[in-house]
């Protein structure tokens, strides 16, 4: 087995970790979204790599873009006085459309490099040789050149350790700008709003504002998470998405078993230290499983039964029921 | 000095449960009052300390604040001039946050900090005489229900506010611990000269700190009476311009 391999699938699953420790932990709010924007960001970062825009502003933009799917959450949350659950489910479905507009299709691959555009513009310039005396041969070769040095995606794949720093690079400078923000007078107040919602209109402050920023940051990193899957895997899909959220509160719920003890960093290492956990049990769990008759199609409803499990058990009605002393 | 000025409030209007909470309803109170309001349930004393927040528009009438008429009432930014405190604990405090935290929060009310400088929420807490100050980084959702309503009291005042409006605020709390709340109450209004309100169905209270009784009923002033301390009997009440009532 592939531990490196795994664990960096662990890391990008730890970004959408993130995003949904935000929401469901932070401000406390119950938000499916992600299972839309995380393709949404998939989506956006696969379309601007065609657009020849370097992959980090692509993520950039896929965090902005899926923020602000987010926004649209937060709105008819506040706005609408919609259940998060139910504001968020048609956010999510409407995403799906949004989706396949923007890939044209069901999924679509990244540009794997840029050997293929160079083939196409040599073409062209047959073929405007064969048309005749256009004079812009002279800008062909620099544009070539330039664009030769640029590799579409930053992921070689091959289990190095490169891949596995740069996403743990990125990961710590999320976690780390994160762990700030939450110290700032806001992110008290956004703290403080998980607790009490009303409590905060209380203190003068339009508490619509904090569910709007909950919401933004947590699809924000959803969406860093899809591009940053499509980017490492080569690919978008409409159905990638499908269950992150619950995926991600397994990660989440691990790590708080792992490591909430401690409690640093406001717990932001609980989404990101379950997910590499998570991936790694997932892949025991397709390695050795089959001899138990377990099929890969049946992670799901482990997946979900485990956080039954683990929700279960720290009730205290559930203990009493199942008569146990912890 | 705030005032407001025949105001009505109506529940579901034009509905067949319509009902007239607050009817052409004036109130004025001065700076740094203590004032009590009593009255049986349902007469109108949450909804009096809802338009006062703004978070109910009233249908007509007017509401003054410092000599300005306040237009167009936004809740969130009334909030800014007015600290509350409920009859639940968990309602004021902001239990995932530490006590230090919720300090801060206190402070920078609506974000703008609202020129909040000379009091030192630490030492109001310090006063309380209860040990908070001593467990700062400690979350406030291990606090019992009278440590966080002491907390949710210095919350709302330590942003210097034009009125404290307390509903039912002892109520949840064992007698002892209402008497601290109630010393701190008095300790608010006598040493930052905030203005309070305070609606309580504990006639003990009542008698025992009230300055200006006013009970409500039926969405109107029923009576308004003043206390007056007197040398030889202690405290007697007094209607307006005349003497009435009890001697304490
Ligand atoms: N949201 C509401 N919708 C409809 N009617 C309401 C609403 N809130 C209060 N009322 C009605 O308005 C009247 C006044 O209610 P209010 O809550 O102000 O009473 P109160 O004096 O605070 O009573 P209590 O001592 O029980 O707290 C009551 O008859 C109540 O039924
Ligand atoms: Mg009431």
């Amino acid at each position: 087995m592939n531990l490196l391999g795994i664990a960096e699938q662990g890391l990008i699953l730890g970004f959408v970790a993130l995003g949904v420790f935000m929401s469901f932990r932070v401000i406390d709010l119950a938000d499916l979204t992600p299972d839309g924007s995380y393709v949404l960001g998939g989506a956006v970062t696969v379309s601007l790599l065609y657009r020849g825009i370097p992959w980090y502003y692509a993520i950039i933009c896929a965090f902005i873009i899926t923020g602000i799917s987010g926004f649209f959450t937060a709105v008819l949350y506040n706005k609408f006085k919609m259940n998060s659950l139910l504001a968020s489910i048609l956010i999510m479905t409407m995403l799906y459309s949004v989706n396949l507009r923007i890939m044209d299709g069901p999924n679509i691959s990244v540009p794997k490099d840029i050997s293929e555009e160079t083939v196409l513009y040599s073409e062209s310039t047959s073929l405007d040789n064969f048309l005749g005396d256009l004079n812009i041969s002279a800008e062909q070769p620099d544009k070539k050149e330039n664009r030769k040095t640029e590799y579409v995606s930053p992921f070689n794949n091959l289990s190095d350790g490169k891949d596995f720093l740069l996403l743990l690079i990125i990961l710590l400078f999320s976690i780390t700008v994160l762990s700030v923000f939450l110290k700032t007078d806001f992110g008290i107040l956004l703290r403080g709003y998980g607790g009490n919602k009303e409590g905060v209109t209380s203190l003068g402050v339009n508490k619509n504002i904090l569910s709007i920023t909950g919401l933004f940051i947590g699809n924000g990193f959803a969406g860093i998470s899809g591009g940053i899957f499509s980017l490492y895997a080569g690919f978008s899909d409409v159905n990638m998405g499908q269950g992150i959220v619950v995926t991600s509160l397994a990660a989440i719920i691990i790590g708080e078993i792992l490591i909430s003890r401690f409690n640093i960093l406001y717990n932001l290492l609980c989404p990101v230290v379950g997910a590499v956990v998570y991936e790694i049990l997932l892949s025991f769990a397709m390695k050795y499983g089959y001899k138990i008759g377990f099929q890969p199609g049946d992670i799901k409803l482990l997946t979900s039964f485990f956080i039954v499990i683990v929700i279960g058990f720290r009730t205290l009605e559930v203990k009493k029921w199942l008569k146990l002393k912890m | 000095m705030v005032e407001i000025k025949n105001v009505d409030i109506i529940y579901n209007k034009g509905m067949y449960n319509e009902k007239k909470a607050l009817d052409n309803f004036s109130l004025k109170i001065e700076k740094n009052e203590f004032i009590t309001i009593i009255g049986h349930n349902g007469a109108g004393k949450t909804t009096l300390f809802k338009v006062l927040t703004g978070s109910l528009t009233p249908d007509s009438g007017k509401y003054i604040i410092n000599g300005r008429e306040i237009k167009k009432v936004r809740s969130h930014i009334l909030f800014k001039k007015i600290g509350i405190v409920y009859q639940n604990p968990d309602s004021g405090v902001f239990p995932e946050l530490t006590i230090e935290e919720n300090l801060i929060l206190g402070k920078k009310r609506g974000m703008r900090g609202l020129g909040f400088s000379k009091y030192d929420s630490l030492d109001l807490l310090t006063g309380l005489g209860i040990g908070l100050e001593k467990r700062l980084k400690t979350k406030v959702k291990e606090l019992s229900g009278g440590q966080k309503q002491s907390l949710a009291m210095i919350i709302a005042v330590s942003s210097k506010p034009s009125m404290l409006l307390l509903d039912e605020h002892t109520a949840a709390l064992d007698p002892k611990m209402a008497d601290k709340i109630m010393n701190l109450t008095l300790k608010i209004n006598k040493e930052l000269n905030i203005p309070v309100l305070m609606i309580t169905h504990n006639m003990n209270l009542t008698e025992k700190y009230s300055q200006r009784i006013i009970e409500i009923s039926g969405g109107k002033i029923s009576s308004d009476i003043f206390a007056e301390e007197n040398s030889s009997s202690g405290k007697i009440f007094c209607g307006k311009n005349m003497f009435i009532t009890e001697v304490v």
